[in-house]
């Protein structure tokens, strides 16, 4: 059977190869991969697509030996694994209730945040914050209503992403 | 062959109804020629009074009035003045009701009245006026059915983009499901200058201002209200949705600061100011757009994406405002019912 994948992996050299080698040990052949350089995700990682043909109990040890080496699977078959979304949050944040709101966003469920770029405004100028979040098992849109309940909560303005 | 008449009664004489005066003076031959469509301006109202001639005015005269005195009660022969537009609806004879007078988003009048008494009095109308459409979209278009009149209101929404009419004749038989857009060129441009140049909110919304892009008194751009008109008019005509300005959460763009916007910048993403209409709810605030997305469009320039059934995502892009600009959508109005009225 065959197998489509993307995956982001980091941009350092043998990386590729921590996907490559233990499916090539198991004997799965890699037919396609395609590098999205021009495409980085906020921390830096570039997506990559595969397609593999191999048995299914080898497509499954394969995706296993990905998840053990820490590779983040984003999409399986163009069913989405995991979603990505960028906010900004403006106001006036102190970094005590920058803190709390990230945490209350962090302790969401199927909720990461992935980065956070923090500009605390100089005199009369309001703070501003970007946070980078990723939701899993299709969270995303009770997610966004939460942190934008949270950030209600706050007195925050959340610019989110069309 | 005779050519088809229609008499025209164009209230509000601004930057607005002037580009009207000066389209039609201009097409007027070709739409002759193109659409055996005559059109003839038969009354012309403004604070001062009206112009009326139930054998057409002259178009270039009228301009030439209000460019020297401001008034266009000092029409040579057939100025009144001190006349109000209900009084001008009466005394004239018109077929079809151009209404461009300024909006008024408090209670929609007097251009409510107006198109009302134009219906009743069994005439098309056809208006670039969003404040009644916000408020009483429902009224209005009743009225309309009720008198088995014409109404069309294209100008009211991103100007020369086509919107309206693209949604109910182009894409006609696609169900839309949900509509997204930048409606307001004003803060379109002061969201790309920010980008652009770094610059903070205060000195670029003066700049917008000393170039005549925005108004002595912003409040209705750049805290979303012309935006919420805008996306409530589409919800209402487009989506078949029962809302009004009151059921818009809106957030403007007065506490964006150049911090945010190169925030933003950082990761690719700009800034603007979207309205949307998604799953039942009407919003207009800054939301984050990536850089080379069809919504990245700079200066005063106008989107909206419009999610369809049948045709998936249509986007069209288009100067949102300007006196010509906007004509054009209401010269596009008239000639569509001109056109419907000969058949």
């Amino acid at each position: 059977m065959r197998l489509k994948l993307l995956v982001e992996i980091p941009d350092t050299p043998g990386q590729l190869l921590t996907i490559l080698q233990p499916l090539s040990s198991l004997g799965a052949n890699v037919s396609t991969i395609i590098h999205e350089h021009d495409n980085r995700t906020s921390d830096g990682k570039i997506p990559v697509h595969f397609t593999i043909d191999g048995s299914r109990q080898v497509l499954k040890r394969g995706m296993d030996i990905i998840r053990e080496n820490a590779i983040d699977i984003v999409q399986i078959d163009d069913v989405l694994q995991k979603e990505t979304q960028t906010f900004l949050v403006l106001g006036d944040i102190t970094t005590g209730n920058i803190m709390d709101t990230i945490h209350a966003i962090d302790d969401l469920k199927d909720v990461k945040i992935a980065s956070v770029d923090l500009n605390i405004g100089n005199d009369l100028q309001e703070s501003v914050c970007k946070l980078t979040v990723e939701t899993r098992n299709h969270r995303k849109l009770e997610a966004l209503r939460q942190i934008q309940e949270i950030s209600d909560n706050n007195n925050l303005i959340l610019i989110k992403e069309i | 062959m005779n050519s088809n008449k229609m008499r025209l009664c164009l209230l509000g004489f601004g930057a607005v109804g002037q580009g009207v005066a000066k389209v039609i003076q201009m097409k007027h031959d070709e739409l002759i020629e193109k659409y055996n469509l005559d059109l003839e301006i038969t009354a012309i109202s403004d604070r001062s009074g009206a112009a009326i001639n139930p054998d057409g005015l002259d178009l270039q005269q009228a301009l030439d009035t209000k460019e020297e005195t401001g008034k266009i009660k000092d029409y040579p022969e057939y100025g009144v003045e001190g006349i109000d537009g209900l009084e001008v609806l009466d005394k004239a004879e018109y077929d079809c009701l151009v209404e461009a007078t300024p909006t008024n988003i408090e209670d929609g009048e007097p251009t409510q009245s107006h198109i009302l008494k134009a219906m009743n009095d069994k005439k098309d109308v056809v208006t670039s006026n969003k404040g009644p459409l916000a408020l009483n979209f429902k009224t209005l278009i009743e009225t309309a059915r009720k008198n088995n009149v014409k109404f069309r209101f294209e100008a009211s929404v991103g100007g020369t983009m086509p919107v309206i009419n693209l949604a109910r004749e182009s894409l006609a038989g696609n169900n839309i499901h949900s509509v997204q857009g930048i409606l307001n060129g004003t803060t379109n441009y002061i969201l790309s200058r920010m980008a652009n140049e770094g610059s903070e909110y205060e000195p670029t919304l003066k700049e917008a201002q000393e170039l005549g892009i925005a108004e002595t008194n912003p409040y209705q751009d750049v805290e979303g209200l012309d935006a919420a008109c805008k996306i409530v008019i589409i919800a209402n005509s487009l989506m078949g949705w029962d809302v009004t300005l009151k059921d818009v959460k809106r957030t403007g763009i007065s506490k964006i600061t150049s911090n945010a916007v190169q925030l933003a910048l950082k990761d690719g993403y700009l800034i603007k100011l979207v309205a949307e209409a998604v799953d039942g709810k009407l919003t207009v605030g800054p939301m984050l757009v990536k850089k080379g997305s069809p919504f990245a469009v700079n200066g005063t320039l106008n989107v909206i994406t419009l999610k369809t059934d049948l045709s998936e995502d249509v986007t069209v892009v288009g100067i949102g405002a300007g006196s010509i600009e906007t004509a054009s959508a209401i010269l596009s109005d008239i000639i569509s019912i001109g056109k419907y009225n000969s058949n």
